[in-house]
């Protein structure tokens, strides 16, 4: 798991207002980065583009040589997303929902269970895999929602405020296991306004209306020329 | 506050609530006023009435639910109680008070527009209190229930009002008290129905079938519910995602499946309502089959035997023509009874009576002819021929002088023939030959004659009589003529045709010799008699008068007659349920005068050559013209079966109702539908296995609403039909067929089931493929 996420002078418009401007962006595995900024800075765009979620109106996205754009909006199967609405399905457990995206990648409906409730678990709310998610406070979803991107062993993990709705310890927990996937050589990135995300990651880039404001002493930068 | 920027933004959730509003409201109206015309109560618009609240109040907390987050935000701007309240009502209740007026015209139209087509007076045409009163009810209703959701949403804590809606795990025990109240009324409601039965039917029994449909819907959701629960603890064996996620939809989620209870409903009271159509227009044109008799029809005001003699004299091959008459007595049993044509039957009648109870009639016509029919005559003048030996000497003086006769005196007693028939006229008579003494002297043949009285077109004699004194006790016919009628048998020589201690009498090869014993009393001689017992077909259960052990039936002429049962038949042409058939022809053998309350017709083939019917036409026998049409418009004259129109028009709002429910079910689900696909797709679930998993729930449904909506209504057509007044019979009128039409049922709960395939399988087809995670985004940004 050496490959490295790839974004190539990437820009996003839509309905003629730039949400990012042209930016070239490498994400190494095994690090942790931090994408920070004011509301409407980008931020969930740059992820979006980052997981294949978007298509950008210029430039491209890749990891290990493959377009992250499938074409359909879907993320690739090596890529876990933890949105910032959460993306619960409200029909579903708490298990379930963990549950439904081992099962997505080929788990048998036993093991998948079995392994989210290790990763509710895991987030300390494993009493709670059989309540409907629509039943659960803002903080347990969020919870849910990690579990579930943690779930799969994803080489890309994207997280998205996983923090925002969390106490001191569940989000010091949460950066924790972010490091521990990390550690397993995935690429993290969190966009986070959350100083202690930021403090905590191993590179950290700002965004102000688009635009790459400022990096990190780790990161590794490059400004792509405008236009 | 209702502004067009709100009602824009919520154009289709406004033009559904609308659309149902206008539905129910000019469906009600539109009942109620048909009700009006067909002289009925407003009653039989309840199961509508009922129906369209449950719908109407469901899309309008609909409606409400979708402004919440609007009514949040105006809570936050700092609007409280009644003003948030006006806020929050004011729009749907806009929205109900046009759909109330608009549906309120339409609803008028409708029956304005039914009564133009079928010609009626606009005197009963405006709309009736009742209609307006109706649909006021309809809209008070809807628009208290959306004030009472509002009210509550707008007395919910702010904290609550800004949480996303809570769906509870479990259901709350309010939910749990409505639905087992539906349960529970329904079965009360049925009980009831079938109590007060279709002499007091009233409001319970009309709105039995909506609460039937209501609480089977629910207990095909619950059963959906369970099977569900029970699939997925198997669900290793269920195969793929898709139909693990119907599954556990079906389970958890009630939205999905709240049309279903609106849609059973719907379908069984079109159900219902549709069958209740269908078998009062079987019955009307049922009975009018029974009471036109025939294609085509002439009434015979002289009774049997000018129709039977006008039949035969125009059309003697028996090809187009057949005369029949009944004697459609109030009192029942033995005092009903039609007698027909029956060698004619089959050729003349045709499939005229084809699919109507009277059809059983042609599988035993053939049993009924079995003896010889009626002799009848136009001649108009009697004639007997004797041989002159066996005259007489002259009357005595003293007879001559009292013309009367005694024992004491041997007076003379003239020799005399009295012939009973029946004349053109259908009265009774007696001719008499000879006129006056035939005197001893003559040699050879003595022949006599008289006028028969009203003898111009048929005359049917019933018997001959003989009384008086010939020279030695014996007498030689040789002729006895009726018109041209010879009614001496014509039987070998030497055979008794009579034979008695008062008289005998025995064929010769010139005529008959008569041996009369006591020449003061009348001896029959010849006599023209029906077959003892008559075989005769009966209506099922009819209570028959019995002699000796024997059942009888009043003859043409009201006399007794002895009958033996050939069938058994449902109905009878004329009569209807009740009633018995005999063979014209021979009953008409020896009859005397008809009794005045029958009826009787000639049946025309409906393809009868003009040329034929002209010459029937022209005779002196025959009324006036009769079609079933005609016997059509006399039973739609009394109001028969004004109500089954009705019926129709409830199905037909019924199944709109219906339909509405399922689109707006759908719609209202769309925007969840579309986070919910995008959620899974984010998670790695592809569009392809989201997409099984909406055809799994496009075919559970579709089973679902067509197998619940198939039994509810055959239970409810089983339950009701024969309980609801649909047709106004009179007395011996047939029943009415109450039975479920299968085809029908199957058709409608088919139809219902496939529409909701259709409509969800359209709402849900590109959900998946246009719901990209990145929706999620959009929705948070």
């Amino acid at each position: 798991m050496s490959d490295r996420l790839e974004l190539a002078k990437v820009e996003l418009v839509l309905a003629g207002r730039h949400i990012l401007e042209p930016l070239t962006l490498t994400f190494e595995p095994g690090q942790v980065t931090a994408v920070s900024g004011p509301s409407g800075s980008g931020k969930t765009s740059l992820l979006s583009i980052a997981g294949g979620l978007l298509q950008p109106t210029q430039g491209t996205t890749s990891y290990a040589g493959r377009s992250m754009w499938q074409g359909d909006g879907d993320p690739r199967p090596e890529v876990a997303f933890i949105l910032q609405v959460y993306g619960l399905v409200p029909i579903l457990s708490a298990r379930e929902n963990v549950s439904v995206a081992l099962r997505a990648r080929g788990m048998s409906p036993a093991a998948a269970d079995e392994r989210a409730d290790g990763e509710l678990a895991r987030f300390h709310i494993g009493d709670l895999g059989d309540r409907q998610v629509e039943e659960l406070s803002g903080g347990q979803m969020q919870r849910v929602a990690c579990a579930r991107g943690f779930a799969v062993d994803a080489d890309i993990l994207l997280a998205d405020e996983p923090t925002s709705e969390l106490d001191e310890g569940n989000r010091a927990h949460v950066l924790a296991q972010l490091h521990a996937e990390a550690e397993r050589d995935a690429t993290v990135v969190v966009a986070s306004h959350d100083p202690a995300v930021v403090e905590s990651a191993d590179r950290h880039l700002a965004l102000d209306e688009g635009r790459l404001v400022a990096a990190g002493a780790e990161a590794t930068l490059l400004r792509a020329p405008r236009g | 506050m209702v502004t067009l920027r709100g009602l824009r933004a919520r154009a289709g959730q406004s033009a559904l609530l609308f659309a149902t509003g206008l539905l129910v409201v000019a469906g009600c109206v539109a009942a109620v006023t048909y009700q009006g015309r067909a002289d009925r109560t407003a009653e039989a618009a309840a199961g509508v009435v009922v129906l369209g609240v449950v719908a109407l109040a469901s899309e309008a907390t609909t409606s409400i639910r979708v402004r919440r987050h609007e009514m949040t935000l105006a809570a936050l701007r700092g609007r409280h109680g009644l003003r948030l309240l006006r806020a929050a009502a004011a729009e749907p209740v806009l929205i109900l008070l046009a759909a109330g007026v608009a549906g309120t015209t339409v609803g008028a139209l409708i029956p304005r527009r039914s009564a133009v087509g079928s010609g009626e007076t606009s005197n009963v045409l405006g709309v009736p209190t009742a209609g307006l009163l109706t649909a006021v009810i309809v809209i008070v209703v809807c628009v208290i229930t959306v004030t009472m959701v509002s009210w509550r949403g707008v007395n919910e804590p702010l904290p609550a009002r800004l949480a996303d809606p809570r769906r509870s795990a479990t259901t709350s025990p309010i939910v749990w008290f409505l639905q087992l109240l539906v349960l529970v009324g329904a079965a009360v409601a049925l009980y009831r129905a079938r109590s007060l039965g279709v002499r007091h039917a009233n409001w319970v029994s009309f709105v039995s079938p909506a609460l039937l449909g209501l609480a089977a819907g629910q207990l095909g959701i619950w059963l959906l519910t369970v099977l569900s629960r029970l699939g997925l603890r198997g669900q290793s064996l269920i195969g793929g995602l898709g139909w693990y996620l119907t599954l556990r939809r079906f389970s958890r989620s009630t939205s999905s499946l709240s049309a279903v209870r609106l849609v059973v409903s719907a379908v069984v009271v079109a159900g219902i309502a549709a069958t209740a159509w269908l078998r009062a227009g079987s019955w009307l044109t049922d009975t009018a089959h029974i009471n036109a008799g025939g294609p085509i029809t002439f009434a015979v005001p002289a009774g049997g035997l000018q129709a039977y003699a006008a039949s035969h004299q125009v059309d003697p091959h028996g090809r187009w023509l057949m005369a029949m008459s009944a004697a459609p007595n109030a009192s029942g049993g033995s005092y009903r009874d039609v007698f027909v044509d029956s060698a004619r039957w089959k050729r003349v009648v045709g499939a005229f009576y084809a699919e109507t109870p009277v059809a059983e009639v042609a599988a035993h016509i053939q049993a009924l002819a079995k003896g010889r029919p009626v002799s009848w005559t136009s001649g108009q003048q009697a004639s007997l021929t004797l041989a002159a030996s066996s005259l007489t000497s002259l009357p005595s003086p003293q007879w001559l002088r009292h013309k009367r006769s005694t024992r004491a005196g041997y007076g003379f007693l003239p020799l005399r023939f009295s012939i009973q028939y029946v004349n053109s006229a259908g009265v009774s008579l007696v001719a008499q030959l000879p006129k006056s003494h035939l005197r001893t002297g003559h040699s050879g043949l003595v022949t006599v004659s008289t006028q028969l009285p009203g003898c111009f077109s048929a005359c049917a004699v019933q018997q001959v009589q003989v009384q008086g004194l010939t020279s030695d006790g014996s007498l030689d016919v040789k002729k006895l003529k009726f018109g041209d009628l010879r009614l001496i048998p014509n039987v070998p020589s030497g055979q008794e045709i009579v034979s008695s201690k008062r008289m005998r009498a025995s064929t010769t090869t010139t005529g008959v010799r008569l041996h009369l014993a006591n020449p003061y009393t009348a001896r029959t001689f010849l006599a023209w008699k029906p077959p003892a017992p008559s075989p005769a077909l009966a209506t099922d259960g009819i209570n028959l008068r019995h002699r000796r052990g024997r059942p009888v039936v009043n003859g043409l002429d009201g006399q007794r007659q002895l009958i033996r049962t050939a069938g058994q038949v449902s109905a009878l042409p004329l009569l209807g349920r009740e009633g018995v058939l005999l063979d014209l022809g021979t009953a008409l053998r020896g009859a005397g005068a008809q009794i005045t309350q029958s009826t009787t017709v000639v049946v025309a083939r409906p393809d009868t050559p003009p040329g034929v019917l002209k010459r029937l036409q022209g005779s002196d026998a025959v009324g006036r013209r009769l079609t079933l049409d005609s016997a059509l418009s006399k039973l739609q004259a009394r109001g028969a079966a004004d109500v089954s129109g009705l019926y129709l028009l409830l199905a037909e709002v019924g199944l709109l109702i219906a339909a509405l429910s399922v689109i707006s079910a759908i719609a209202e689900q769309r925007g969840q539908r579309r986070r919910e696909a995008a959620s899974l797709r984010v998670a790695g679930v592809h569009s392809a296995a989201i997409d099984a998993g909406y055809r799994g729930e496009v075919v559970t449904l579709a089973a679902l609403v067509a197998v619940v909506a198939a039994a509810a209504t055959e239970l409810g057509c089983r339950a009701l039909l024969g309980v609801l007044p649909l047709v106004q019979p009179r007395q011996f009128d047939v029943s009415l067929d109450a039975t479920p039409i299968p085809a029908l049922t199957a058709g409608l709960a088919l139809c219902a089931g496939l529409f909701v395939a259709l409509v969800t399988y359209l709402a849900l087809r590109l959900v998946s493929r246009t719901s990209p995670p990145s929706t999620l985004r959009t929705d948070a940004s």
